[in-house]
């Protein structure tokens, strides 16, 4: 009885001496940093591909001239991160003229009317941090043929001190139907897939 | 080599001349498959909604900018609630027909240059349930003229069950062999000691039945089996006497997507009354760019003659509504006893669609035979709903 209590002081006080001396655990991949930081899209470098894989058709398409701006309030603290990425629907290409002609026609994305697809990210829930290295949820409003819906987003993020930059890529899914997008007869389901894969990934530098 | 190259070529020339308009580069460039577009699986011939749509603002005008605004605001191709899917194709063409030949004074007379309506085909698919349709279309023009063997009509009952499953066809159909050209000239489906025949005429049908089958997106297969009645009247000597003729074809349709490239790869086989017809086809295309496609095809009859075809053709899309198009080719027959036949095609033109659903095809063709050498431009013309 008198063993078991030394021995658990004995570890009580272990426990608190290796709290000290181990280092605390990194909540920001912007190691070393402090304060607001602010990124602006790199559109050149920035990759943005999709694909619709339906039964009788795969189409894979890419969409040049991303722009955005990544505010993060504090690089001590990237939960405060805010963003609106934007991606224009007249630069939305499936490799073939016609087929880019109909998507951005008034029956799919409707350019006419709703230039642009954006994302606003409020909120970044910061995940596991690995350096310089971090995952987690991009929560904000995406908005596609003019109807938005709440969207939490997995990202894996890479600050390149460096350089001052930041790389973010991640994968998800859109949904015709979430954004009203009717298509053309029976084609949505058989020809194109009702919901279809965003492969992103961004480059930003600090503005 | 010669024997390799008499093989493909039959094979071609007797099951792929079509009756419409398929546009094998256009499955190249987009990465769709034949299906998804036409009602008929194997391509060509009446479009279906996906069809229509593809097409139906494809062009250097619209139909708006020149009056039209009834056709310009045409949204599709079906009634009924969808039930019922119509369409027409017309073509044409400008042409010298024939071979030229020796004048009573010593000088070559070529054929004259004429105009030939070559195809008036309305078409109408009707969807009976979701798993049950019926197609059907006429050529008028047959009364007016027609090559041995071409039918005056075609039409069947497509049971499919579902995406991905094997569907059947019966009733007067086109066995699937090799590509399914536009262009009733090629080589590929003509003898060339015999070019004003050819062994597998345009708008060629027979009654039989065929599976067609897509399970995924990179494979089909096709078998059919018809009673050659109409193939033994377009090449008596492949076929004596009326028999049931089996066709088979197999193409592969890899695609880099990240690269915009589609292809496909294939082969095709067509026996019937001892005689034989093998393919090979094989396409490349990139996106926004245009297509390389080589095909060939064998054949050997009962009585020994073979033909050797092969075709190379490029294609590079300036605009979706204007296409330049260069092909080459050969065509060796061989026979026991007899001559042998050679011809050599060089054809190079314009796609170009002024207004949608209406192409011209202006074209130079340089035939050269064993028997004379006949060059000539040429205007193909294609009207479709």
């Amino acid at each position: 009885m008198r063993f078991a209590s030394t021995a658990a002081r004995l570890a009580t006080v272990s426990a608190a001496l290796l709290s000290l001396s181990a280092p605390a655990l990194a909540s920001s991949p912007f190691a070393g940093k402090t304060g607001p930081l602010s990124f602006a899209v790199d559109s050149g470098k920035t990759q943005f591909k999709f694909l619709s894989d339906a039964p009788m058709e795969k189409v894979p398409g890419t969409a040049d001239g991303v722009t955005g701006e990544i505010k993060v309030a504090d690089a001590a603290d990237p939960a405060g991160t805010t963003a609106k990425i934007t991606v224009p629907v007249a630069k939305m290409k499936t490799g073939n003229d016609m087929r880019d002609k109909h998507m951005q026609g008034p029956e799919w994305l409707n350019a006419g009317a709703n230039p642009t697809i954006t994302f606003e990210i409020n909120k970044f829930e910061v995940g596991k941090v690995d350096g310089n290295r971090a995952s987690g949820k991009a929560i904000g409003k995406f908005t596609m043929n003019g109807k938005s819906v709440d969207k939490a987003l997995a990202v894996d993020i890479a600050y390149a001190a460096d350089k001052n930059a930041i790389k973010i890529t991640t994968k998800f899914k859109v949904s015709f139907k979430d954004h009203a997008v009717k298509g053309k007869g029976d084609i949505i389901g058989t020809k194109v897939s009702p919901e279809v894969e965003v492969d992103c990934t961004l480059y930003a530098a600090a503005k | 080599m010669k024997r390799w190259v008499a093989l493909l070529s039959l094979a071609a020339t007797w099951l792929v001349a079509s009756s419409a308009v398929a546009l094998p580069r256009m499955t190249l460039t987009a990465g769709s498959r034949c299906s998804n577009c036409h009602v008929n699986p194997q391509g060509g011939g009446l479009r279906n909604d996906m069809g229509f749509y593809a097409m139906a603002q494809a062009g250097m005008a619209t139909w708006e900018q020149v009056g039209w605004q009834k056709f310009h605001d045409l949204s599709d191709n079906q009634a009924m609630d969808g039930r019922l899917t119509y369409g027409f194709d017309y073509r044409g063409v400008v042409a010298k027909l024939g071979a030229p030949r020796w004048g009573s004074d010593g000088q070559v007379v070529e054929p004259p240059r004429i105009p030939v309506p070559m195809q008036l085909t309305p078409a109408l698919a009707y969807k009976i349930n979701d798993w049950l349709s019926a197609t059907a279309s006429v050529n008028p023009l047959w009364w007016v003229h027609s090559y041995p063997g071409q039918s005056p009509a075609d039409g069947w009952l497509q049971i499919k069950p579902a995406i991905g499953l094997p569907s059947l066809r019966l009733g007067m159909i086109q066995p699937s062999f090799g590509i399914r050209h536009d262009d009733h000239t090629l080589l590929l489906r003509r003898n060339p000691k015999a070019l004003g025949q050819p062994l597998l005429p345009p708008a060629y049908a027979d009654p039989g039945a065929e599976v067609n089958w897509e399970p995924t997106h990179w494979l089909s297969l096709d078998a059919a089996a018809v009673w050659g009645h109409n193939l033994r009247l377009a090449d008596p000597q492949a076929i004596a006497a009326d028999k049931p003729v089996f066709s088979g074809r197999l193409t592969l349709w890899p695609q880099v997507l990240d690269w915009g490239i589609n292809s496909w790869v294939g082969a095709s086989a067509l026996v019937a009354d001892g005689s034989t017809v093998l393919g090979g086809h094989v396409g490349v295309g990139k996106n926004y760019w245009g297509t390389v496609i080589g095909e060939a095809v064998w054949s050997k009859t009962r009585g020994n003659r073979e033909i050797l075809s092969t075709l190379v053709q490029v294609s590079h899309a300036i605009k979706d509504w204007l296409v330049l198009e260069a092909r080459w080719e050969r065509s060796q027959s061989t026979q026991p006893g007899q001559s042998d036949g050679e011809a050599t095609s060089y054809v190079a033109g314009l796609q170009w669609m002024p207004l949608p659903n209406f192409e011209l095809r202006p074209e130079y063709r340089w035939l050269d035979t064993k028997d004379y050498l006949l060059a000539q431009y040429t205007l193909q013309f294609h009207l479709w709903l």
